[in-house]
């Protein structure tokens, strides 16, 4: 007999009696030992499209973590003082193709991969192309806190308004200029272009030191 | 004994545009860059309903580009496979206008674009060449079909939505896979390869 078989109820209204959900012997718990929030909350992320939000759901204080200094909160504290969000109105994300891997030194210097994405690019909604004159597969300069980039357009929806995305498999490439010289004889991979890492900014997650890869602020403009 | 109708069939709803079967394919084919013996394509792109099939030569019953090769180099083999002669052929290009698929390829070789000998989808069944010789190697690729193994890229689809093999077993595995599911948007470009109704 268990709670599915019983249909008198009677094991359903024991086990709630007991504080037990009757599908089951044991309660959920929502709690992640020894992380600064045991229970998820929401924080924005250091460069953010909605500064207002900050004071509410501002990311961790600052504080030394290993051996070195973790100075998010200031950072994004200066960030909205300066009004950053202003100049930069786009959401900036970044991830991964199904060509490459990684930073993509290894599958780029693959022929039968190479082939079949040659060129560093960014998603860009339709509607944010648009207003910039950005052409499918035209180049543009992508802008972010330090740096920019120069890449081809791939304008799709698959990204919505307000959003640029870039895959973070290319290397071999800074500030427009092809670096390919500079690799040592026959260690350069057959694709090069920008990487994405040039665009995303400061922050680190205060357990692992991971770096903030996925969420920060950029500009694009047709180059 | 009965022979087996080698086909190829892309279920349109399970292919994910992974590419591993023309990454596949041109690593056991060694084909060159520029060449794609085959290739995906998707429609929609980034749109809802976006849809991606699996596209190389199809083996056509009665194949267009043999009927369209001026020097008759393309032949149809006793599994039904089309295969051509790269010592014939003269590289005109008539057989890419007549196949239904945009499966020819052809290599640009000297001044002026001029297109050399063709170069297509071998089912991984090699040439006229003896099999497994290495001047059929260096002309067509593989000859797996020698060796008593399907084409590279079917065997490597990583949804099954690429299949190769007998004809009727392959349209077996597809009725039963859209009498399950209760769906299928169709296997595409069997019609028109096979002349057949869509196996559903």
């Amino acid at each position: 007999m268990s709670w599915s078989t019983d249909l008198s109820g009677g094991i359903q209204r024991v086990a709630l009696k007991h504080g037990c959900v009757p599908h089951g012997n044991a309660r959920a718990r929502m709690n992640a030992f020894g992380l600064p929030d045991p229970i998820p909350v929401h924080r924005e992320p250091i460069y953010t499209p909605r500064p207002e939000l900050v004071s509410q759901y501002p990311t961790y204080a600052d504080a030394r973590q290993f051996r070195l200094p973790n100075m998010g909160f200031s950072v994004q504290k200066a960030a909205v003082e300066k009004a950053v969000s202003g100049a930069f109105p786009l959401i900036f994300t970044t991830g991964r193709i199904v060509e490459f891997e990684g930073s993509g030194e290894e599958t780029r210097s693959n022929k039968w991969l190479a082939e079949l994405q040659q060129d560093m690019f960014a998603e860009i909604n339709p509607a944010d192309a648009a207003e910039r004159a950005i052409k499918d597969g035209g180049w543009i300069w992508v802008t972010g806190i330090n740096a920019k980039a120069k890449v081809k357009a791939l304008v799709t929806e698959r990204v919505p308004k307000g959003v640029v995305w870039m895959p973070y498999h290319f290397g071999g490439w800074l500030d427009g200029k092809d670096l390919r010289a500079n690799y040592p004889a026959g260690t350069d991979p057959i694709v090069l272009g920008e990487s994405a890492n040039m665009i995303t900014n400061y922050g680190y997650d205060p357990v692992t030191g991971m770096q903030e890869p996925k969420t920060t602020l950029c500009q694009v403009r047709a180059a | 004994m009965v022979v087996a109708r080698m086909k190829f069939l892309c279920d349109a709803d399970r292919c994910i545009e992974c590419n591993a079967c023309v990454t596949a394919c041109k690593n056991e084919n060694e084909v060159p860059w520029g060449i794609n013996r085959r290739r995906v394509v998707t429609i929609n792109d980034g749109k809802p309903g976006e849809r991606s099939v699996s596209m190389a030569c199809m083996h056509c019953t009665d194949a267009p580009c043999a009927a369209a090769c001026p020097v008759n180099c393309i032949y149809t083999t006793d599994d039904g496979v089309v295969l051509h002669n790269k010592d014939l052929c003269i590289g005109c290009g008539y057989c890419f206008y007549a196949c239904p698929f945009g499966a020819p390829q052809y290599p640009r070789v000297g001044n002026f674009g001029s297109r050399g000998k063709m170069d297509k989808c071998t089912f991984c069944a090699g040439g006229p060449e003896p099999d497994n010789s290495s001047v059929e190697f260096e002309k067509y690729g593989a000859n797996r079909l020698a060796q008593g193994k399907l084409p590279m890229c079917a065997e490597v689809c990583s949804t099954k939505s690429l299949l190769a093999g007998d004809g009727a077993v392959i349209e077996g595995i597809y009725k039963d896979r859209v009498a399950t599911r209760g769906y299928g948007s169709g296997a595409w470009g069997w019609q028109s390869a096979y002349g057949e109704d869509v196996p559903d």
